[in-house]
């Protein structure tokens, strides 16, 4: 199985065609041979994950690609076994909290610990390249999705280890992050790629996968590939798999019919019809009728911020009058999802609120 | 020796426990309650409390009034004489054998008179019929000390089937074995299944079971309703055993409900007046809350015998309601006005009373989110549902300060206190939360799958549930994918399952039988993680330079190799699972409860089982 997204995924910096100013940092932060721990950031689907590769793939060559999966154990407090993935390379390994659980803390703890101390015993014979790579990358994923239990312990753990272990943490966003982290780290903020340098990859994709067009008028391509781009909400990833999907659906791709370059993706549709059905139908039945939408969508694990977000603008982008209040009570229902411990609360509080507002 | 009469009297009415054994011991020998009116004729005074200095010279019966007014036969029960006809009409089918029916479950709250009811019509059924003194054979838990403990209960029903003929007699469960314990419940369930399953034409006696169920009885392990928080006819005899036996009307079901006041009233005035006691109707009002005989009974005989100077507040039984009451009580408000105090209004006065009678307010705040809707059937202001879910909500972001919960109850209260029209409600619903952490855990565990498997750990989990998971089945999916790779394999689906619609039920769901929905649609995605978990194994095993330190991961999936070794996968699912639930040991034992009743289902699909559990761990 092998998608374009991971097929035309640049390995190398050369290869790697928006954010030059980022990527020209990098080159030159790669070329010390070492750099200070780092905080990748920046909406999914820009390329964050991709430049942490090439950074890697320049410091420590082709052998990052390498990667295998495997399963660390760690046992908790209450002397309970945990076991998670790891994957890893010889130079560097990867994590993701969320696999983790609750046991985040002890888990970077112990695995930090252990890749430090792993590490000092090869340092004993060095190679006949000298110390040059004396560290071990570990790459933390959803590093907002740490708990601050865990946030803590790494401040610590990234000064005492600083020697062995060189972390880069990646994140869509850096406001759950704690101050003590975001000053011991160089922040690279990683922007969405804009409509056109989408519109690029694309073409050149469509190009290498012969993909037929209706026309070949580049102005008319152009407007095709950055509906694709724009209905995909400017992320790469899913502008890529949407055209891949597109492509493969259709024999021949109507350049005309910029409509069909866009998929609205399940979970979006779901709440469109939320949206409308609040719109139409202000009653208290209705309330009751879409408390199982709400729920459907939970049950998907669907993110219940991005549920309460998705809703609220979907809401506010047909009631302009109330966009404020809407907005606003959002906001409101945001902090509680956050706080609280079960969504369906906060989301059936503000779809009645919803109501009220535009009533 | 009065006073000495008068302790002992005292000690059995104190605790439920030690009348109930009395009880039990007379069982045994029946025999008809005495008629103590001729004792004493002539002791009748106006106020009951004046006439106690008599009373403790009377010449007393040392058995508890429990015992000494058990009903001798079924015209004096105290129960709905309709009720009576159904159990009379269903037990007297299963003596002469004319139905189907095998096994006859009567459920409901304690001191709703089940067992009574059935003593009674065996007695008066099997009268003439059969040799057998009072007509009653009842499992005794502690009465078989040979053999292993787990097979006390199917020896006990073996033995049972010979009760017929001259001998026969109604087996009556009302005892259970150590169900708690996972092989006494999977040999309890067999034997009822086989007791039931027997052929048709084999004589068997009529088996009754008797179950008081217990609405959650702990609050520890809140996240599934299963046979440990919560003892009910479905989670005892299985989700699977109650289906199959429905088809042929095997298991007959009767429900009690608590008793009405108006039966209770008759059966307090019959007391009464056979005690001598003149008691003021305000005053046999008052005990008729409970629905509870037995233990009515109990505070009438510790009233009388304590010269009526406790007050019934003290001592009455603790009205323990349910989740539904509770929320028909928020919703509804009450009618109950027990130590109504008129300083405070009367919404305030219900929502104290459910507080202090109902302690699980996490799974009430639920209740009340799901049900606020029926009430004036669905039709009242939105404003209101507003200021409902704001309160919801609000008490939602609180934590565990139950000042807060109570806010919340309050303002729910109030809110609907307002709505002027009353129309009918609509049916209540069972909060759907535990099923949505059923499909949570569900699709998240089918994401970490694929994660894992297919995606190879290179892409972020929100990223394969929002992005990935819907738009690559479709790209895979595709006739032009499929020329392009020459591949030709099934419909993938969405990853972790399509988009379902979570209905709320009328009953808690029961957590058994897991995987029952899933065993219908097989997924393409599915068979490739299993394709691919099987491959990567046996790389693992040719690959002797693997240095890594995956020693747990390489023998769980050398398990999944061993997809034929049933038994001993079993045996690996009850080491993971029994480790999801940070308990101690004893618990543990509760936990493996509902592994081995599901051993049957597990063995259907072991290998997709095991990534779930995998998956959940």
């Amino acid at each position: 199985m092998s998608l374009w997204v991971d097929k035309y995924r640049p390995k190398k910096f050369g290869q790697l065609t928006f954010h030059p100013q980022i990527t020209d940092s990098l080159k030159s932060l790669a070329a010390t041979g070492d750099f200070p721990h780092l905080l990748v950031y920046g909406p999914s689907g820009a390329g964050k994950k991709t430049r942490i590769y090439a950074t890697l793939n320049e410091l420590f060559g082709a052998s990052v690609e390498k990667l295998k999966i495997d399963v660390k154990t760690f046992t908790n407090a209450s002397s309970k076994k945990l076991e998670f993935n790891v994957l890893s390379s010889p130079y560097h390994l990867e994590i993701t909290p969320s696999d983790m659980g609750n046991n985040d803390r002890v888990v970077i703890q112990d695995l930090l610990k252990d890749v430090a101390s792993t590490e000092q015993v090869d340092f004993s014979n060095p190679g006949k390249n000298g110390v040059k790579h004396r560290f071990k990358v570990v790459i933390i994923n959803e590093a907002d999705s740490l708990s601050r239990d865990a946030q803590a312990a790494l401040r610590r753990t990234m000064e005492k280890y600083s020697a062995n272990i060189r972390l880069i943490m990646v994140c869509n966003n850096i406001s759950n992050i704690i101050a003590p982290i975001k000053s011991r780290t160089l922040l690279v903020r990683v922007p969405a790629p804009s409509v056109k340098e989408i519109g690029d990859i694309l073409l050149h994709i469509a190009l290498k996968e012969s993909v037929k067009f209706s026309s070949n008028d580049p102005e008319k391509l152009r407007k095709y590939v950055d509906a694709v781009a724009r209905g995909s909400a400017q992320n790469l990833r899913r502008s890529m798999l949407t055209f891949e999907t597109i492509s493969m659906q259709l024999e021949l791709l109507n350049v005309d019919n910029l409509s069909s370059a866009t998929i609205v993706l399940d979970w979006e549709v779901i709440i469109q019809n939320i949206a409308l059905s609040l719109r139409r139908d202000k009653s208290v039945a209705n309330l009751a009728k879409l408390r199982v939408t709400f729920y459907e969508l939970l049950s998907h694990c669907i993110p219940s911020r991005l549920i309460l977000k998705t809703l609220a603008l979907e809401l506010a982008s047909s009631e302009t009058s109330h966009c404020r209040e809407l907005m606003e009570t959002a906001a409101v229902f945001d902090e509680r999802l956050s706080l609280g411990l079960k969504a369906i609360f906060h989301l059936e509080g503000f779809a009645a609120k919803a109501m009220v507002i535009m009533s | 020796m009065c006073s000495i009469e008068h302790y002992s009297m005292f000690e059995v009415s104190t605790g439920t426990t030690t009348s109930m054994a009395i009880k039990r011991r007379h069982v045994d020998h029946w025999d008809p309650p005495n008629d103590s009116l001729s004792d004493e004729p002539e002791d009748i005074l106006e106020d009951p409390i004046q006439q106690l200095p008599r009373l403790s010279r009377m010449k007393l019966d040392s058995r508890s009034w429990v015992d000494k007014y058990c009903p001798a036969n079924s015209r004096d029960l105290c129960i709905n004489p309709r009720k009576l006809k159904d159990v009379r009409t269903a037990l007297s089918n299963m003596i002469t054998g004319e139905l189907n029916c095998r096994l006859l479950v009567l459920s409901g709250p304690s001191g709703s008179s089940k067992s009574t009811t059935i003593r009674c019509l065996a007695k008066e059924l099997l009268l003439g019929k059969s040799n057998t003194l009072g007509g009653l054979v009842e499992f005794l838990d502690t009465n078989t000390a040979d053999g292993a403990l787990p097979m006390q209960f199917p020896d006990f029903l073996a033995a049972c089937r010979y009760h017929i003929g001259s001998n026969l007699s109604v087996i009556l469960i009302e005892e259970l074995p150590n169900i708690f314990h996972a092989e006494t419940l999977f040999r309890f369930r067999k034997a009822i299944k086989e007791w039931i399953f027997s052929a048709q034409d084999i004589p068997m006696p009529p088996l009754v079971l008797c179950l008081t169920e217990l609405d959650s009885l702990s609050e520890r392990d809140s996240r599934s309703y299963n046979i440990e928080n919560c003892l009910t006819v479905e989670t005892l005899l299985g989700k699977d055993l109650l289906h199959s036996a429905s088809f042929d009307n095997r298991i007959q079901r009767i429900k009690f409900q608590p008793i009405a006041k108006t039966y209770l009233a008759k059966t307090i005035n019959h007391i009464c007046s056979a005690e001598h006691i003149r008691a003021s109707k305000s005053v046999v009002q008052s005990f008729c809350e409970s629905g509870d005989v037995r233990s009515l009974i109990n505070y009438l005989q510790f009233w009388v015998g304590s010269k009526g100077n406790f007050s019934r507040f003290q001592t009455g039984r603790e009205n323990q309601i349910t989740l539904f009451h509770a929320i028909g009580k928020v919703i509804h408000s009450t009618s109950d006005m027990t130590g109504y105090d008129h300083d405070f209004s009367h919404d305030f006065h219900t929502i104290k009373n459910v507080m202090e009678n109902y302690h699980d307010i996490n799974l009430l705040l639920l209740g009340l989110l799901e049900n606020y809707t029926i009430y004036n059937g669905m039709d009242f202001e939105t404003s209101r549902a507003m200021a409902i879910t704001e309160s919801l909500s609000l008490s939602d972001t609180f934590g565990a300060v139950p000042e807060f919960k109570e806010y919340a109850l309050l303002a729910t209260r109030l809110e609907l206190a307002n709505v002027k029209a009353k129309g009918p409600p609509s049916t209540m619903k069972f909060p759907r939360q535990f099923r949505l952490q059923k499909e949570q855990n569900k699709v998240s565990s089918e994401i970490s799958n694929y994660r894992r498997y297919i995606a190879k750990l290179q892409v972020l989990r929100d990223d394969i549930n929002l992005i990935d998971g819907n738009l690559v089945p479709k790209i895979l999916n595709s006739f032009r994918y499929k020329m392009a790779h020459d591949v030709s394999k099934e419909q993938y689906q969405r990853v972790g399952g399509a988009f379902k619609k979570l209905f709320a039920e009328e009953t808690p769901s029961i957590m058994e039988n897991e995987d029952e929905a899933e065993r219908g649609n097989e997924d393409q995605f599915r068979s490739d993680i299993n394709e691919i978990a099987r491959q990567e194994d046996n790389n693992k095993e040719d690959d002797d330079d693997d240095l890594s330190d995956a020693i747990e991961n390489s023998t769980d999936e050398e398990d999944l190799e061993d997809t034929l070794d049933e038994q001993f996968l079993a045996m690996t699912q009850q080491r993971t699972q029994g480790s999801v639930t940070p308990k101690i040991t004893i618990d543990n034992d509760i936990n493996n409860d509902d592994d081995n009743g599901n051993d049957e289902d597990m063995q259907d699909d072991p290998e997709l089982d095991f990534l779930v559990s995998q998956g959940i761990v």
